[in-house]
């Protein structure tokens, strides 16, 4: 094979202009989520030498670069970039829609990708190599660390720079997504199916969440010139909004996954169709008004805190009705189990394990005993490694075959894949919990060599290490299937068929399938003008951008503005969710 | 209502009474957790002699406390102490919280007492309470948020120091015991509190301390903390090898970018007296590759050892900071890793 038939197959150069986009960024994706892998394995290098040997392979500014870097790679290079492909994948596949406005995407998918090399800051090639110039700030930036005249570490202003620029991809692109619903809303006789739902309220969620961090970013880069001043602790809390959304960011397309996968792989309907809309609809309310549970051990005041206390809580209400809603789906149905079924059963049990450690947490009680120890990164690496990336994976595995027309290369590799990749997880899971167990604190580069905390980094390293190696047999598998997997026909087919006749290729045991019908979505009506439910929705945006400055007034937060910035944020909140998921059908 | 409405009411109603039952019986603890002013009313009753006001304030990568009331900081003429606490067990200190740069952690980790954990935002006070362990003992607390490079050496001691004479047997027993269940078990004891190592059985010990590459001793911030007999003459030996590298915070740039070892400390053995006040026993300039010795007679309840100042350390290789200033970053800070105490036992 040549080198262009190579990249003919890897980019999917001869399909239509979003596939095209959307398979750039697959593997840009796949590119910045094996690099932040990389930093991974560091990070695990660093603290098991120093704990077995009492040795430190690399400076602390590798090391912390390791820890930020593989958190920007793979939260956002790779889970962010992918969640939004696969979202614009599916939006015009299933709702059948001829995609618009090309020039919006494209200049969308270079923004994400330039900031993620942004962000990484500068690296010296000349006199002396140095790579000590690499953003260390920790996953994201406290603010106001690495800013001149706050802090004596100073983070190069690329990384902000980056930041603006993630901020900017993200909005731009799901401006697109929206605005494609927007034009189906309009042609629909019918309501969205439930996954849609999902990945509608998601992007809605994205762009709502970003509006924190943007605001912060914004914020610390005119610090930075010294163009204005900076209230630290209102520039946290408006971090934070995003901070935590993010975590329901990168889960919920996964909920949308299991509500489109659960059913199919069952074939049966969804036990109840009304709650799944209904927690969508919950998800978005509540997920983005809940920042201060992140800095519950600052002093703010008591009763906000409580509020954000209950306010946790209530997100927590869609997830148990989810658990339910699948779990009912799937109760006493003849399941084949292939590696798709794995993964989406592993998701849903993940979900499980890992969101009870996330309820104990929003608790302030409790977090005044585990805040910032290592118990906390085993909570939300186990929602990402045992709930999230199982989702992605049982998705990429019927969308690549679907998007390239060829099975997957070896059943075999998947197989190999999916059972390294869990039980490494576990494996790194188990050690972080154990650490933080015993109080290790996150980011612990020296720490005390005792044998409990030795053999809790050692687990951790040898589970990372089988999990990336399973990992880099789905790489491999991956990019034989594009350049050699065996050629099948998919045209035409409806998705629930599509996932079973791929999964058939996956299958443990071969056993007959049965078909779910998911068919792409009729049309009847088509009207232009802008409706009551998208205005409020626009109205809602702007309240969002008006609550920040209250925020930003808010002194130490012991006044009537930090109750001024949360009414109208989640004013904000609640004439985008309802009236726009309506709008858009999907409620 | 169907049977499948019945269902997903009854489930959903069952997890809002759970959480409202959390809710109200954690209620009473969130007024005394997380930095708030309210925490005071867990001194209500302690006699004002048992109380020691003390102030922490947080820099890149060390703690400043001033205290006053029970004890009243002194450290070698200065009104403060760096990543030291001193009290003595059953008093209380009633702490507040600044920083001067960016957002840190005060972090005590004594599952066995009590866990405290505040986060120090720049332009906030914080504010706790911390009951002082009764078993006398040298007890680790720590910054717990990530503040830059060379965060994991902000480390102190808390020195629960007896209001006279010195350390017990019994009481040192207790402390190496709890601690070594805090090695090996969570939620005991403070885990990072320092490797002990006991010279009681020798009347006159000699104490060998070596440095690594990073500049620490015996591979721990802070140094181990070492127990020697009431009235017995010390010797302590301190090595430190030339530090040569970038993970060594001994080794650090001038303004034209060039690499040097700091020379311009002090290493030395200091008394910690009862009421707080920590005086001079003996000092050196530091030279390194040399083992640098220093006697005593153990006549205070417990010493200092070691470099017991902050170095300042500027990365700067090539004069690349210098040259394209914040565009490619600084990296710059103080730093205390070679440090320790000893705590000395008698009836």
């Amino acid at each position: 094979m040549s080198l262009k038939d190579l990249i003919m197959a890897l980019f999917q150069l001869d399909k239509d202009w979003t596939t095209r986009i959307v398979m750039a960024m697959l593997v840009m994706s796949v590119v910045w989520g094996l690099l932040g892998v990389v930093d991974s394995l560091m990070v695990r290098i660093q603290e098991t030498f120093w704990g077995t040997y009492g040795i430190l392979p690399l400076t602390s500014q590798e090391y912390y670069a390791g820890i930020t870097l593989h958190a920007e790679r793979d939260l956002f290079g790779f889970a962010q970039q992918l969640i939004y492909a696969i979202f614009i994948y599916f939006t015009i596949k299933l709702l059948n829609l001829q995609p618009r406005a090309k020039w919006l995407l494209s200049l969308s998918f270079i923004l994400i990708n330039i900031s993620m090399m942004f962000m990484e800051g500068p690296i010296v090639a000349y006199p002396t190599f140095n790579d000590n110039y690499f953003t260390a700030t920790s996953w994201y930036y406290l603010s106001p660390i690495g800013l001149p005249d706050f802090s004596q570490y100073v983070a190069s202003p690329l990384f902000f720079i980056g930041w603006i620029m993630l901020d900017a991809f993200t909005y731009l692109a799901g401006v697109w997504i929206v605005y494609h619903y927007y034009i189906a809303s309009k042609q629909l006789k019918e309501k969205l199916p439930v996954p849609l739902v999902f990945f509608l309220m998601n992007t809605l969620l994205f762009m709502i969440g970003y509006s924190g961090v943007t605001a912060a970013d914004i914020w610390d880069i005119l610090a930075y010139y010294h163009v204005v001043g900076l209230d630290v602790i209102a520039n946290q809390i408006a971090f934070w909004i995003f901070g935590h959304a993010i975590v329901y960011m990168a889960w919920l397309p996964a909920v949308g996954a299991l509500y489109l996968l659960i059913p199919t792989l069952a074939n049966k309907p969804l036990f109840s169709d009304r709650m799944g809309r209904i927690s969508a609809l919950l998800y978005l309310i509540f997920s983005n008004n809940v920042p201060i549970h992140h800095l519950y051990m600052v002093n703010l005041p008591v009763p906000i805190k409580i509020l954000q206390e209950v306010l946790t809580y209530a997100v927590v209400v869609p997830s148990m009705m989810t658990f339910l809603n699948l779990w009912a789906t799937v109760k006493g149905a003849n399941v084949n189990f292939n590696v798709i079924t794995a993964f989406t059963a592993t998701s849903f049990a993940g979900a499980i394990a890992a969101g009870v450690t996330g309820i104990a947490n929003a608790t302030i009680a409790f977090d005044s005993i585990i805040h910032n120890s290592m118990w906390v990164p085993g909570h939300f690496h186990a929602m990402i490694l045992l709930s999230i990336v199982p989702a992605a994976m049982a998705v990429l595995y019927f969308m690549i075959p679907m998007m390239s027309g060829r099975q997957w290369f070896s059943g075999k590799m998947a197989w190999t894949h999916f059972v390294g990749y869990v039980t490494g997880s576990i494996l790194l899971i188990m050690g972080m919990e154990l650490e933080g167990m015993e109080g290790l604190i996150r980011r612990a580069e020296i720490f005390p060599r005792i044998p409990s905390l030795i053999f809790a980094e050692n687990l951790a390293t040898v589970g990372a290490i089988i999990a990336q190696l399973a990992t880099l047999v789905w790489f491999l598998n991956l990019v034989a299937t594009l350049v050699k997997g065996r050629p099948v026909n998919l045209e035409g087919m409806s998705v629930g068929s599509l996932i079973n006749t791929v999964a058939m290729s996956l299958d443990l045991s071969s056993s007959k399938l049965s078909f779910n019908n998911f068919k792409k979505i009729g049309k009847t009506m088509n009207s232009k003008a802008l409706g009551t439910d998208w205005v409020l929705g626009i109205i809602g945006s702007l309240i969002i951008i008006a609550s920040t400055f209250p925020l930003a007034f808010s002194g130490n937060t012991y006044d009537s503005f930090i109750w001024a910035w949360i009414i109208l944020l989640t004013i904000g909140i609640i004439l985008i969710s309802y009236p726009v998921l309506k709008g858009a059908k999907s409620l | 209502m169907d049977k499948k409405e019945r269902w997903e009411l009854t489930w959903t109603l069952t997890v809002i009474v759970l959480f409202a039952f959390v809710i109200v019986s954690t209620f009473p603890l969130d007024f005394v957790v997380g930095g708030v002013p309210s925490v005071i009313s867990e001194l209500n009753g302690v006699p004002s002699q048992k109380i020691i006001q003390t102030h922490i304030t947080s820099y890149q990568y060390l703690f400043k406390i001033n205290e006053s009331g029970a004890i009243l900081s002194n450290e070698l003429g200065m009104p403060f102490y760096y990543n030291l606490i001193v009290a003595h067990p059953g008093e209380f200190l009633n702490i507040s919280m600044t920083s001067a740069d960016v957002t840190s952690n005060f972090y005590f980790a004594d599952y066995a007492d009590k866990v405290v954990t505040d986060q120090i935002v720049p332009g906030l006070v914080e504010y706790d309470v911390l009951p002082v362990p009764n078993i006398t003992g040298a007890y680790a607390f720590l910054g717990g948020e990530y503040n830059g490079p060379w965060y994991s050496y902000q480390t102190g001691l808390l020195i629960s120091l007896p209001y006279s004479g010195y350390f017990t047997s019994g009481n040192i027993s207790k402390y190496i015991s709890q601690t070594q269940i805090a090695y090996t078990s969570a939620l005991k004891g403070d885990p990072y509190n320092p490797p002990i190592v006991q010279y009681t059985s020798v009347s006159n010990p000699t104490v060998i301390l070596v440095g690594d590459q990073y500049g620490v001793f015996n591979k721990t911030i802070p140094g181990p903390t070492i127990v020697v007999n009431h009235g017995s003459t010390v010797t302590l030996s301190m090595y430190m090898p030339l530090p040569n590298d970038e993970r060594n915070y001994l080794y650090n740039y001038s303004a034209s970018g060039t690499p040097y070892p700091v020379t311009d400390i002090k290493i030395g053995v200091y008394a910690i007296w009862w009421n707080g006040t920590i005086t001079l026993v003996s000092e050196q300039p530091i030279h390194y590759n040399t083992y640098q010795t220093f006697s005593f007679n153990s006549t205070a309840p417990a010493y200092v050892y070691g470099i017991i100042t902050p170095v300042y350390y500027n990365y700067n290789p090539s004069n690349l900071s210098g040259t394209y200033g914040s565009l490619i970053g600084f990296d710059k800070g103080y730093i205390m890793g070679a440090w320790g105490v000893i705590l000395v036992e008698g009836n």
